[in-house]
């Protein structure tokens, strides 16, 4: 029987794993986060709903699940989405022969994404806001110990979220648990110069709203041609003009009121835990092109056409590994706007930025009804569902 | 030009007219090695199918059983069984009044596991009232209760079948309790598996309404290591 050279067969196989190996997320995820910054966040659920991703973007489809669940004000379902993405990033604590030994002769496509410690630690955010909007304030406490023991695993990456460390310390004050938030208030303080609540005596009523802004700024590829058939790329954000949106809080006789905020633009904090990983990204990148140098030098041996054409089908599969949460907003604000009990409205006025639209103005009306010593809970995400 | 004798038909047609084919050994051993490879490929095929096959058994509920070092149902009996024999043992809470009448406040949960401790304080409530030394008054009810009265009185129910007001008993005492848990996980290092250490602590008490004295109190503790391997498939 007839067989092929070794060569032409070996070139198959590279070309049908360069096929294969499509470095790009998953079409129905685009097609979803396409429909959501779009604010179709109906039609975003939909297509996410009937989404089959493969087993390396299962991930990002739990996550983006979860995060257009909440906009549309489905707070159960997103629960439920992200408990799943918790469940998989602790089954994914492992490293994958299967996925290194692919990844080895292709790029870091071929492993199964498992999320940026930044993204971690923003499942346990959301997870946070979805308890304490459903009223459950002992589950928010839980998601805030899971987020308090990431804070103290990667401190030096996430310490400047002072979104998540407010929201910490309010979730463990809403549950009862007033130590727990003492602690958490008292750090902050150090660290941002913030007042610290009065969670001691009598509570006043308060409303407590939390603004999600924009969309994060993806993951970009940076490449280098160090010679012809040597490549290497490498995933990074890019610079970004961190803009503090403004926000104006007005009583019903336009009148503005005092608030406590806390905000934190999430894209800095991606981008120190991206440079974290950065000496693992050029590790492997190392590896990889040693890999592949002896595959070509294997190959030209028996053929310096094959050979020549295998080390151009090694360099084209070398891609930066671009996956990331796209769906997160641009900026997290948390305020805290003491009222008297009651029935009154008020208005919201944010100033944003963003690089995509320029400056954004948005505008709310809460009608708010509290009990005295009362708290309540509400989620604005601008630009997509009204909430 | 290629010379006629190096082609590949020219190869294939040597090997079949080789003697050791045509005397019928190479086809004889060739069968043989066929035949391996059939046994060996269905012993394969039915040893994958069987291990890859659902299946399902019927568990002991008081049986141990941990698959990690996470809350389980194991734990859950351990705790139910401890703090029902103590406070069935207590003389503390027997000798101030028969059959107390006790009202559930629930059990904190101060754990990073999103944990439904309303299971742990009814199974206590059921082995209670089961022993017939304690009276529990359902306090999830009470909404439905009022309602159901309102109800009766509202002119749907004849008098004589009506519940009477002001009947209902009066709690003696408060049922409550806190769950905590101290979770370490072993330091990224090089190794062949990665450690995780989870500490729970069941505090439980019985308050006395009317001087707010704690009357009886006990816990319970657990501790657990579970490993897994870092490398996988």
């Amino acid at each position: 029987m007839y067989r092929l050279p070794k060569t032409v067969r070996a070139l198959f196989w590279l070309a049908l794993l360069l096929t294969l190996q499509a470095c790009a997320t998953s079409t129905s995820l685009q097609v979803a986060r396409e429909q959501f910054r779009h604010g179709s966040t109906a039609d975003a659920l939909q297509t996410l709903s009937e989404a089959s991703v493969s087993r390396r973007d299962q991930l990002l489809l739990y996550l983006d699940r979860g995060m257009v669940a909440q906009a549309a004000g489905q707070y159960t379902d997103s629960v439920v989405a992200f408990e799943r993405a918790i469940t998989l990033i602790d089954e994914l604590d492992y490293v994958s022969v299967r996925d290194q030994t692919s990844a080895l002769i292709t790029n870091d496509w071929a492993t199964r994404y498992s999320g940026e410690y930044s993204e971690r630690l923003w499942i346990h955010t959301f997870q946070m806001i979805n308890f304490l909007l459903l009223g459950l304030p002992e589950g928010a406490a839980v998601e805030a110990r899971r987020a308090a023991a990431l804070f103290e695993e990667q401190g030096d990456l996430l310490d400047q979220d002072q979104f998540t460390r407010s929201l910490i310390g309010l979730s463990f004050e809403s549950a009862g648990q007033t130590d727990s938030a003492q602690v958490e208030y008292r750090r902050l303080a150090e660290d941002f110069d913030d007042p610290v609540p009065s969670i001691t005596g009598t509570r006043e009523s308060e409303l407590i709203v939390f603004v999600a802004s924009g969309f994060i700024s993806p993951k970009l590829p940076g490449d280098l041609f160090v010679d012809y058939d040597v490549r290497i790329s490498w995933p990074y954000y890019a610079q970004y003009a961190a803009v503090r949106p403004n926000i104006t809080v007005l009583s019903q006789g336009q009148e503005p009121l005092e608030t406590l905020r806390a905000d934190t633009t999430l894209v800095s904090i991606s981008q120190k835990a991206l440079e974290n990983r950065g000496k693992n990204i050029a590790a492997r990148q190392a590896l990889r092109l040693a890999a592949k140098h002896n595959i070509a030098n294997a190959l030209e041996k028996e053929d310096a056409v094959a050979g020549g054409i295998a080390r151009l089908l090694l360099a084209v599969m070398e891609q930066a590994d671009t996956r990331s949460w796209e769906t997160l907003p641009a900026n997290m604000l948390l305020l805290r706007i003491p009222l008297p009990a009651g029935e009154q409205t008020i208005t919201l006025r944010l100033n944003d930025y963003t690089q995509e639209a320029g400056s954004i103005d948005y505008q709310r009306t809460l009608d708010v009804s509290l009990k005295p010593g009362e708290r309540q809970f509400r989620l604005i995400r601008t630009g997509v569902n009204i909430n | 030009m290629k010379s006629p004798d190096s082609s590949p038909t020219k190869k294939t047609m040597d090997i079949m007219a080789s003697p050791a084919l045509s005397s019928g050994r190479f086809s004889s051993q060739w069968r043989g090695i066929r035949k391996a490879i059939l046994i060996a490929g269905t012993a394969s095929a039915v040893a994958l199918t069987s291990g890859c096959a659902a299946t399902t058994r019927t568990l002991d509920p008081d049986s141990e059983q941990h698959y990690d070092a996470s809350y389980d149902f194991s734990d859950k009996k351990q705790i139910v069984q401890v703090l029902t024999d103590s406070l069935l043992g207590s003389p503390k809470v027997l000798t101030e009044s028969a059959k107390p009448v006790v009202i559930v406040y629930g059990v904190d949960n101060e754990t990073s596991e999103h944990i439904n401790t309303g299971g742990i304080t009814d199974d206590i409530r059921l082995a209670l009232i089961k022993s017939g030394e304690y009276r529990f008054l359902n306090r999830k009810q009470r909404t439905n209760v009022l309602d159901e009265v309102d109800y009766q009185y509202a002119g749907y129910v004849p008098p004589e079948q009506r519940v009477v007001e002001g009947r209902q008993l009066g709690a003696d005492y408060i049922l409550s309790g806190t769950l905590r848990s101290i979770e370490k996980k072993q330091a990224r290092q090089w190794r062949l598996n990665k450690k995780e250490l989870v500490y729970y602590s069941m505090n439980m008490e019985m308050t006395d309404l009317q001087s707010g004295e704690i009357i009886w109190a006990d816990n319970v503790e657990i501790a657990r290591e579970a490993s897994r391997p870092i490398i996988g498939w």
